[in-house]
């Protein structure tokens, strides 16, 4: 095969930031999150009234079910405190473009904000611009066509065809 | 069976079931052409747009939505080695290689040749499982439904891919979430902090958040990638002889494909490995397999398009899905109404049927799309990565809303979109989240009418001899895929 007919190599992702942690401290932090998620779920269901009359109620679910999180989540994080303390650390965790991706989140956190306060057109129009642009896309002209685009395919499919309003 | 076909053509006959199978397929080649997204990911954005639709019509979207992506993830497998579904991996393993060699063409056809057989072939299986597991699962009471539910989540050991801890913690998650809301037997609130949560977490919020969002920020890292280029397309023509000299192969790739599919968590990738394996140990030229050999091409892609309809078998009959993508599907019909399961046939006999007829009838848009539609699904592979992440993020928040009308269940989405990045980031698959999600509610609601029938006596769940049954096969199916790794470290403590 010649070289010119290879379509598979030379296009590796070109250097990014990335943010790169162990394993085992992601381990440890989400098993801790979720340990604490499960208590207070089993202190929740604890607290709730049994109207029932049997011997499994509305709190024995919740209850069965957070206290084996609970501990699988402490596990979990054992693990990972393990593979620490005998140097037997293994993958990491990679987020590439991070700040790409924290804008990211932030742009969807906001989108419910704006449409409150401006209404689904306006804010989507904001959203998608500012998203295409995080996402790597510069050209404005671009952007103005894609977001048209969107705005009208909504309106037709959503508002005239199905016939669902949007505020 | 013939009474339920007139009942299932009848629903069939109205334009807007047809006019929702060709978008179905439409919708489901472009979702399975464009690598980063899967048809779990197509189908999780479809449901909210379906929801003002037909049950019917849904459904019907959603089948041939799932067909067609699994069929159209083989388009870049081939012609730029990157596969469009995981599925398609082993499709590349010679359609690659095949479109390096010149014969693209062929190998897009005999794709979507196998696909079409495959389809047909096990959509016929299906008809005849599903009304053998019908008889057999009207038998079941509270105790039984209880039972098969915990079979359902019992697949989580092979949902979990190498680490049994995260997808038990993951399963765990997703059943704690079922809690919140309204107690199934009582009625009293629980957990529900905000007003939004005393109907339960939404379900659809949650899929496109898990499934859809979660991908859209993962899809952000790596928007600076560039596109492979595609200087020649190729053409695709119908050639239809190229059939004879596979019809053995696709034929044992069906029923390869069929049966891995009613084996619940076992999904397309692994039917199209083993299919693969199978045809290059029978074949009189296995060592060429690997280097452009089209066996390898038809035993990948027939399998990997009958595993759909072997999924739908537990899901019909009994109400479990097997896979996540079926999960997807029991909440779509739930949405609607629809409870999948053996009275689905007596309540609701036009759903099964027209999944049927849509599985049949969808086959011949698929294939004329695929082979005269080429060109088009092949320029797909060359949008912009940025844009494809920018519009299914957009997709994700309009679909979210307009499903519930309710900004609620766009903070919902946005919630599980994070948590789901954050998961998959330390190995944590949604796949059981959603599982959970979908049987959590009938496994508490189904105890606890046991318990109560019952008079408190848990002895009723091993008494009754199909959920003794269930139960047992559920610690075996729990406990197999793991036997191998115990194995594993027994022998390297003894070295």
């Amino acid at each position: 095969m010649h070289k010119d007919q290879d379509e598979t190599h030379g296009h590796a992702p070109p250097d990014a930031a990335t943010l790169s942690l162990s394993l085992e401290i992601s381990d440890i932090a989400v098993g801790l999150a979720l340990a604490a998620l499960a208590g207070w779920f089993f202190f929740q269901a604890s607290i709730l009234p049994d109207f029932s009359g049997t011997a499994i109620g509305a709190a024995d679910f919740p209850k069965g079910l957070a206290a084996l999180l609970g501990v699988t989540s402490i596990i979990f994080a054992g693990a990972g405190v393990r593979r620490i303390v005998s140097g037997r650390l293994g993958e990491r965790v990679s987020v590439r473009q991070p700040m790409r991706v924290l804008l990211g989140i932030v742009l969807l956190i906001a989108f419910p904000f704006m449409m409150d306060a401006f209404g689904y057109y306006i804010a989507m129009a904001i959203f998608l611009s500012a998203f295409l642009y995080v996402a790597n896309r510069r050209n404005p002209i671009a952007i103005v066509l894609y977001v048209g685009g969107f705005l009208l395919f909504t309106k037709l499919v959503f508002e005239m065809m199905l016939g669902t309003p949007l505020p | 069976m013939i009474d339920g076909f007139m009942v299932g053509l009848a629903a069939f006959s109205s334009w807007q079931v047809l006019l929702g199978l060709f978008a179905g397929v439409v919708i489901g080649y472009v979702v399975g052409a464009l690598p980063g997204l899967s048809a779990g990911v197509g189908m999780a954005l479809l449901i909210p747009f379906s929801f003002g639709l037909d049950p019917i019509v849904s459904v019907v979207m959603l089948i041939t939505l799932y067909m067609a992506s699994e069929y159209s993830g083989a388009i870049p497998a081939i012609l730029v080695n990157t596969p469009g579904e995981p599925s398609s991996a082993i499709t590349a393993l010679d359609g690659y290689p095949m479109r390096q060699k010149g014969e693209a063409g062929q190998a897009l056809t005999l794709s979507i040749l196998g696909s079409a057989v495959g389809s047909v072939l096990s959509t016929i299986l299906l008809i005849f499982t599903v009304s053998w597991m019908t008889r057999f699962a009207l038998a079941f009471g509270p105790a039984e439904y209880f039972a098969i539910t915990v079979l359902g989540l019992s697949l989580i050991s092979t949902l979990s891919g190498d680490s049994l801890t995260r997808g038990i913690i993951a399963l765990l998650f997703g059943l704690l979430l079922t809690t919140i809301g309204t107690d199934p037997v009582d009625g009293i609130p629980r957990f529900a902090i905000v007003e939004g949560f005393l109907s339960g977490v939404p379900f659809v919020s949650a899929l496109i958040g898990l499934f859809a969002l979660s991908e859209v920020l993962r899809m952000l890292e790596t928007t600076d990638e560039p596109v492979k280029p595609l200087r020649h397309i190729p053409s695709v023509a119908g050639q239809f002889k190229l059939i004879r000299p596979h019809s053995w192969n696709m034929i044992r790739s069906t029923l390869v494909g069929y049966v891995v599919g009613v084996i619940p968590g076992a999904g397309a990738s692994i039917a199209s490995l083993i299919a693969y394996s199978i045809q290059r140990s029978v074949s009189k030229s296995p060592e060429t397999f690997g280097k452009g050999n089209p066996e390898g091409v038809v035993a990948a892609e027939t399998a990997n398009n009958s595993c759909m309809p072997g999924a739908l078998a537990p899901m019909l009959a009994l109400g479990i899905p097997g896979k996540a993508s079926t999960a997807v599907l029991i909440g779509a019909l739930a949405i609607h109404g629809v409870q999948p399961g053996p009275l689905i046939f007596e309540r609701h006999p036009e759903v099964p049927y027209s999944i049927y007829i849509a599985l049949l009838a969808g086959m011949p848009f698929m294939v004329v799309l695929g082979l005269y539609g080429t060109r088009l699904w092949v320029r797909l592979t060359q949008i912009s990565p940025g844009v494809i992440t920018a519009i299914v993020a957009a997709t994700c928040l309009l679909g979210t809303f307009s499903e519930s009308k309710d900004i609620f269940s766009v903070w919902v989405a946005v919630g599980f979109g994070v948590v789901g990045y954050i998961l998959q980031k330390v190995r944590i698959d949604p796949a059981p989240i959603v599982l959970a999600l979908v049987l959590g509610y009938l496994m508490e609601s189904n105890f606890r009418r046991a318990m109560v029938m019952s008079g408190d006596e848990i002895s009723i769940f091993y008494t009754q001899p199909i959920s003794m049954i269930c139960l047992v096969i559920s610690v075996i199916v729990f406990f197999l895929p793991i036997l191998p790794s115990f194995r594993r470290r027994k022998a390297e403590l003894e070295h």
